[in-house]
């Protein structure tokens, strides 16, 4: 019997044995998680979780339960060392080893840490797996003092949680803007303005240079001090200055890596024997084209979907525009599709109300991207459209009362 | 109490399934071959858990919320039955609920 090894218990794991569950995958498989839980629905640890919104059930991302038909080990606190190709096995912290046939690396992202004098005191904190969002969240008092570290996502929706709890927030950002690295200027401009309304205090051009606890020997973290010399006073910090691509034991492995485990469009790194997925994975994008590594959980779930047929001899799900959602107050962002190559943007909203708003990214009359803030029409339609790479009507398209899906340009009689 | 629904999938299959109250509706039919896909994880930014009621269940479901019913208004095949199954969780009044998936739109 085939035995598939799976290294890593988030979200490509998950979906990978919801996806073999469904199709029927026959092989002996282990799950080895560096976790100490089931895999966790990450995206609530940033908002409805730390907001006291999100129960147990919601939170894990898998139940063994509902699993009957697979031949299924976890282990959970299982940390993997080593892949040993030659004899085909995965060498486990505890000292212990274990043989595969098959071998998934979803080791995801490591979360990026500050290197900085005082980086150790207590109070400073990330947010990536069950226990950091308890810890924090334990934390997260009315009235404190909370300093969020860059001015991406997860900074920014701890931001928003943080608000909503009525906690004093400041949030410094290295650059000159906000999500510099995932969305255009315009919804970061948009998002700044929707934090600033709510009170939460932005500082661009901030560099961290130290974070001091003044009571010696108190440990706790009780100011930052910015490169510029100035000083801001706070009970609590929180990093979020992004993630590197784990992929420590594929290049150890003699796996060809770069900005992640290298993998073509069906998820099989240059071993034919071991797939990689997820944030992990820098993968051959049939849609686009190219490599491309990407953080959400819904390339995660497509890539595990893909290495789901693989094994289950199915054919595998046609590649799609990316996507990605995140929440700030109650407003929901919905991103689909990639800007590069855009030579025009249009903003979109209704004339006669203030809800919502989209950006249209494109590239002559076709669509590249939509970025939707509460139009998850304009989101759901704008997927069909990239997809379909639909000639639009730009005068149409700038009339956020028209349904985007009747915006196509009619071709001559 | 558990809770017993009878489910046809996109495909005309007929099964029923049983989960403990207060179970989210989406993550039950989330592993069921044919069953949602539940991108999201029930953030309701998605749209791929939609299900359609069976009319004689709908006055049993508590009311869609606004978030639900603007990504509902975004979808095609959308009608008076249509619910998102991440935004409905089982509930004693719910026993017997009958319901039939919808395909993921895209
Ligand atoms: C707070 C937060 C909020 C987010 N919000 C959103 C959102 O709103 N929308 C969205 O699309 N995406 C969001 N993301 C991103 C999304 O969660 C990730 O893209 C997704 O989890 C990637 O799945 P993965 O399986 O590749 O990695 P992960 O889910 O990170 O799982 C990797 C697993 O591998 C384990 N591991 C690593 N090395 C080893 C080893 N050597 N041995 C054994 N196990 C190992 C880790 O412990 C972990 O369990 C968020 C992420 C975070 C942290
Ligand atoms: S699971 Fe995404 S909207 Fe329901």
């Amino acid at each position: 019997m085939e035995r598939l090894v799976i290294v890593g218990g988030g979200h490509v794991a998950a979906a990978l044995l919801s996806q073999l569950q469904k199709q029927g995958y026959g092989g002996q498989i282990t799950l080895l998680s560096a976790e100490g839980t089931l895999p966790v629905n990450r995206p609530l640890l940033s908002k409805d979780y730390l907001l006291g919104k999100a129960d147990d059930s919601q939170l894990t991302l898998l139940d063994p339960q509902r699993l009957p038909d697979l031949q299924l080990d976890i282990r959970l606190d299982s940390g993997v060392c080593a892949i040993d190709r030659q004899q085909r096995r995965v060498l486990l912290q505890d000292g212990s080893s274990l043989g595969w046939d098959r071998l998934v690396l979803a080791t995801g992202a490591r979360l990026r840490q500050l290197q900085i004098p005082g980086s150790q005191l207590e109070g400073v904190c990330y947010l990536k797996t069950r226990a950091d969002a308890e810890r924090l969240r334990a934390r997260l008092r009315p009235g404190q003092r909370l300093t969020v570290i860059g001015g991406g996502f997860i900074g920014l929706e701890i931001a928003a949680s943080g608000r909503q709890l009525g906690l004093d927030v400041t949030l410094l950002e290295a650059g000159g803007r906000l999500l510099q690295r995932v969305a255009d200027a315009a919804v970061a401009e948009y998002l700044a303005g929707l934090h600033q309304q709510q009170g939460v205090e932005i500082r661009y051009h901030s560099k961290v240079a130290e974070l001091q606890a003044s009571q010696v020997p108190g440990h706790q973290v009780n100011q930052v001090l910015l490169e510029d010399g100035s000083v801001i006073p706070t009970d609590l910090v929180v990093v979020g200055i992004g993630v590197e691509p784990d992929s420590a034991l594929a290049q150890a492995a003699g796996l060809d890596c770069d900005n992640g485990v290298r993998v073509d469009a069906l998820c099989q790194t240059s071993d034919p024997a071991i797939f990689a997925a997820g944030d992990c994975a820098n993968r051959f994008n049939r849609f686009y084209q190219r490599q491309l590594r990407l953080e959400s959980v819904e390339s995660a779930q497509h890539q595990a979907a893909i290495i789901a047929a693989r094994l289950c001899q199915q054919p595998e799900p046609a590649d799609a525009p990316a996507w990605f959602w995140s929440t700030q107050y109650g407003h929901k962002l919905q991103m689909v599709g990639l800007p590069d190559g855009c030579d025009q943007v249009l903003s979109r909203q209704q004339a006669d109300s203030a809800r919502g708003v989209s950006w249209l990214y494109l590239a002559g009359n076709r669509l590249l991207a939509c970025h939707s803030l509460g139009r998850p029409a304009d989101f759901l339609q704008a997927k069909k459209l990239i997809v379909n790479a639909t000639e639009l009507d730009l005068e149409r398209l700038s009339d956020g009362d028209i349904p985007l899906n009747q915006c196509l340009q009619l071709q001559p009689a | 109490m558990s809770i017993r629904i009878q489910v046809t999938s996109a495909s005309g299959q007929q099964q029923q399934l049983q989960a403990p109250e207060g179970t989210v509706l989406m993550e039950l039919l989330r592993d069921q071959s044919d069953g949602v896909e539940g991108v999201c994880g029930g953030c309701a930014a998605c749209g791929t858990c939609h299900v359609h009621i069976d009319p004689a269940w709908l006055a049993a479901l508590p009311a869609c919320q606004p978030e639900e019913s603007d990504l509902l208004a975004a979808l095609d095949v959308v009608n008076g039955q249509s619910r998102l199954s991440c935004q409905l969780r089982l509930e004693a009044a719910m026993d017997g609920l009958a319901l039939t998936v919808v395909p993921a739109e895209c």
